[in-house]
């Protein structure tokens, strides 16, 4: 069975006609409908609840936020594949079976996209398709391949593959297909449909700044979430390179302990010629007849460096220059 | 900082502790330049790891330099007090505004806000780990971002040493992301391969395994009574000796409920377990290095004992009038304790020197300046010009002027005058004509 849910926010107007065109086109197919509301000013639960025998309505009092809203819908739902779509008549419900379909036959998500052959977009001025497209590019950082249409809101999901992400699930904003296709496995099956997009029919789009601000507050979180293992891994991999190195060049001094009182005595000796202070002093290469000191003078600003060489036997010191 | 500028009652609360902050880095940039402060400044590579201290030297030729860090770290400090707003977040009002303004009001915070140390660093890293602990405590959510707070830990051992002391707080943290972070080897790798780099540089690092031994040596001769009376007297100092008694309480308190819950422990009773493990790492460290400075990383194990206590109390109407008593008795403990805005030899000397310069363009910024005895890295970081150390057979042609931090006879001649009004001998070459 289709479990199919509507989240609606003062979309009274739009309810019975889209409900009638869900009816038509899933018919021959189970489903029930579950409205969502997020307490409408214009009383959508109610009519919603007027609507038929079919639908279900959650009316959230306090509670805001379409992705949330979504999730619990899914969490109320009986069917075995879950979907949702937008409540203003933009989405074509005529696609509902096909996504439901591919689904059924093993996808773990269906996606109703716009930019797949076959799909369009009606209404959308060249800025926002400029937008839409430069989000799709960002989405493909936190998604495991790169899906035409990351941020649509009308999709159907494999229960099971639903309830297996679910408490990973941050669902803040209006992305949560988004949310979803970065916690789905590497190689998950998603099906992208062609979905016309069609304009709204009344109401008011709620796309605005503060939208777009969370959708990339969405994506930096996602991505960092993702890659927080990896950008620890290349730091530690990174230090301990450089660290070893320098360990490396200077093991005599841990491994043979003569060597260690000898390199001591070679920086007294080269601190008391140069009038050098033994905190700027550092070994830059030792072997078992040299030490190579480095000097900085620390000086704020304008720094200087010298160098000296030392025999460790002799305590001869000659400049790094002449040598 | 979305928080605060959403709810803009609070912005006026920000710009008062903003006034605070300046205020206490005035204070403290009156006084001068500590030596552990100029090895920071400078970069110098010792005691501590580069990380921290390279941050802070990126501005070494900005003349502003050490003002600008002082704003930044008592700006940090005193900013903190919103990390422990939020962990008094189950607590009442008026509780939650005793435990702000216990951090506020501590005699550890109040000394140190200002200063350009990495103990303060330090307390703070320790008040985010409290912090992250207690939201993931609250929110019974497991925690998101292991990856992250192993980052973090790593960007606070390598700034000090002395963030190892809170590795029970990490421990709990990483074992608490289990749902991202399945591996039990994965989860040891994030806590310990940070410490195990700590280590390789350290080996890397000669002169901070030397500095090392040094300060072992340094107090050996010390009873185990007197390092223990300098012990609390550090602790005393970290919580303005009530907090220090209340936090101690409230911890011991939550440790016990946790004894007695063996069976099945909550998370406040994990939590329990890893702030007395800090504490205790802490007060070892303390019992060691007995710096008054060291107070500060007491400060954050205090307010999280504090909160267990306060959880487990009312408030009633009396309430608001002993919170003031209690905050006001942190400010009375300031006052016991000894503090001079004395201007530092270093930075007095330098000015006076300065002042000379000035009056001699053909000298002024030239040469260099040599010092007799043992002297600290805040004669560097004061000095416009390089500085060496003195002997009797240092060749004096190029040498502007001579610091005797010991006293040099050899140089009372003709060719050299002793500088009036500093309070070390202070040697420069007389003028013959120009």
């Amino acid at each position: 069975m289709l479990s199919l849910i509507l989240p609606t926010y003062n979309e009274a107007s739009n309810l019975p006609e889209l409900i009638d065109e869900i009816e038509e086109a899933m018919y021959g197919v189970p489903f029930e409908v579950i409205v969502v509301d997020d307490d409408s000013l214009d009383r959508t639960w109610e009519t919603a609840e007027s609507i038929g025998n079919f639908v279900r309505v959650i009316r959230r009092v306090g509670r805001r936020g379409l992705s949330s809203a979504v999730v619990e819908g899914f969490q109320a739902a009986e069917g075995d594949v879950l979907a949702v779509m937008d409540s203003d008549g933009q989405h074509d419900p005529c696609v509902l079976p096909y996504l439901y379909g591919e689904v059924k036959r093993g996808a773990a998500v269906a996606i109703g996209s716009r930019y797949v052959p076959g799909g369009s977009v009606e209404g959308f001025a060249k800025p926002r398709h400029f937008m839409s497209r430069v989000a799709t590019i960002l989405a493909w950082l936190v998604t495991p391949m790169r899906v035409q249409d990351p941020m649509s809101g009308f999709f159907a999901i494999d229960r099971n593959v639903f309830q297996s992400c679910a408490s990973a699930l941050r669902p803040r904003g209006f992305k949560i297909l988004l949310e979803i296709l970065a916690h789905l496995p590497r190689y998950s099956h998603i099906v992208e449909v062609p979905l016309e997009f069609r304009k709204r029919r009344s109401g008011e789009s709620k796309l605005d700044a503060s939208v777009q601000r969370a959708y990339l507050f969405q994506v930096s979180r996602l991505f960092f979430q993702k890659r927080q293992g990896f950008l620890f891994g290349l730091s530690v991999l990174v230090i301990a390179v450089v660290l070893l190195f320098k360990i490396w060049t200077i093991r005599l001094l841990y491994l043979d302990h003569s060597t260690q009182s000898r390199v001591s005595t070679a920086v007294i000796v080269a601190s008391d010629e140069h009038e050098w202070l033994l905190s700027g002093i550092s070994i830059t290469s030792l072997t078992n007849e040299y030490v190579t000191l480095q000097y900085r003078s620390y000086q704020r600003g304008k720094d200087s460096h010298e160098c000296a060489i030392v025999h460790l036997l002799t305590l001869e010191i000659i400049p790094c220059s002449s040598s | 900082m979305f928080f605060i500028l959403k709810h803009k009652r609070f912005v006026g609360i920000v710009l008062a502790l903003e006034v605070l902050a300046v205020v206490l880095a005035i204070l403290q940039w009156h006084v001068g330049v500590r030596t552990d402060e100029a090895k920071y400044l400078l970069n110098i590579p010792y005691p501590h790891p580069p990380f921290g201290r390279w941050i802070l030297h990126l501005l070494e030729a900005f003349p502003y330099q050490e003002i600008f860090w002082r704003i930044i770290f008592a700006t940090l400090l005193m900013q903190a007090v919103w990390l422990v707003w939020d962990i008094g977040h189950s607590l009442s009002r008026t509780h939650r505004i005793i435990l702000s303004g216990v951090w506020i009001l501590s005699a550890a915070v109040l000394l140190q806000a200002g200063t350009i140390m990495m103990a303060p660093l330090t307390a703070l890293h320790g008040l985010l780990f409290l912090l992250l602990l207690s939201r993931s405590r609250r929110l019974k959510s497991p925690v998101e971002y292991p990856g992250l707070i192993a980052l973090l830990w790593l960007a606070a051992l390598f700034s000090a040493y002395q963030a190892v002391l809170f590795v029970p707080l990490v421990w709990v943290l990483i074992r608490r992301s289990s749902r991202r972070l399945k591996s039990p080897v994965t989860q040891c790798a994030y806590v310990f391969v940070p410490i195990v780099l700590l280590g390789l540089y350290t080996l890397s690092n000669p002169l901070a395994l030397h500095s090392m031994f040094l300060q072992a040596g340094k107090d050996i001769a010390e009873t185990p009574m007197e390092r223990l009376l300098a012990t609390l007297r550090v602790w005393a100092i970290g919580g303005s000796i009530i907090t220090s008694v209340l936090g101690t309480a409230g911890m011991c308190m939550s440790l016990l409920r946790r004894i007695r819950r063996l069976q099945s422990p909550v998370n406040d009773d994990i939590d329990a377990i890893a702030i007395a493990g800090s504490f205790f790492l802490v007060a070892m460290f303390t019992f060691l290095a007995r710096h008054d400075y060291y107070a500060i990383l007491w400060t954050p194990l205090f307010i999280a004992g504090l909160a267990a206590l306060l959880q487990t109390r009312r408030a009633n109407e009396n309430g608001a009038i002993f919170g003031m008593l209690f905050l006001m008795f942190h400010l009375v403990f300031l006052l016991f304790l000894p503090f001079s805005l004395q201007e530092s030899p270093a930075r007095e000397t330098m000015r006076v020197i300065q002042e000379r310069q000035n009056g001699l363009p053909w000298r002024a910024g030239t040469g260099v300046i040599l010092i007799a005895g043992a002297f600290g890295h805040e004669w560097q970081y004061e000095s416009s010009l390089r500085v060496r150390r003195y002997s009797p057979d240092s060749d004096l042609s190029e040498v502007a002027t001579v610091i005797c931090l010991l006293s040099c006879p050899e140089l009372a001649s003709r060719a050299w005058q002793r500088l009036p009004n500093t309070s070390v001998e202070v040697w420069v070459q007389r003028l013959t004509g120009r």
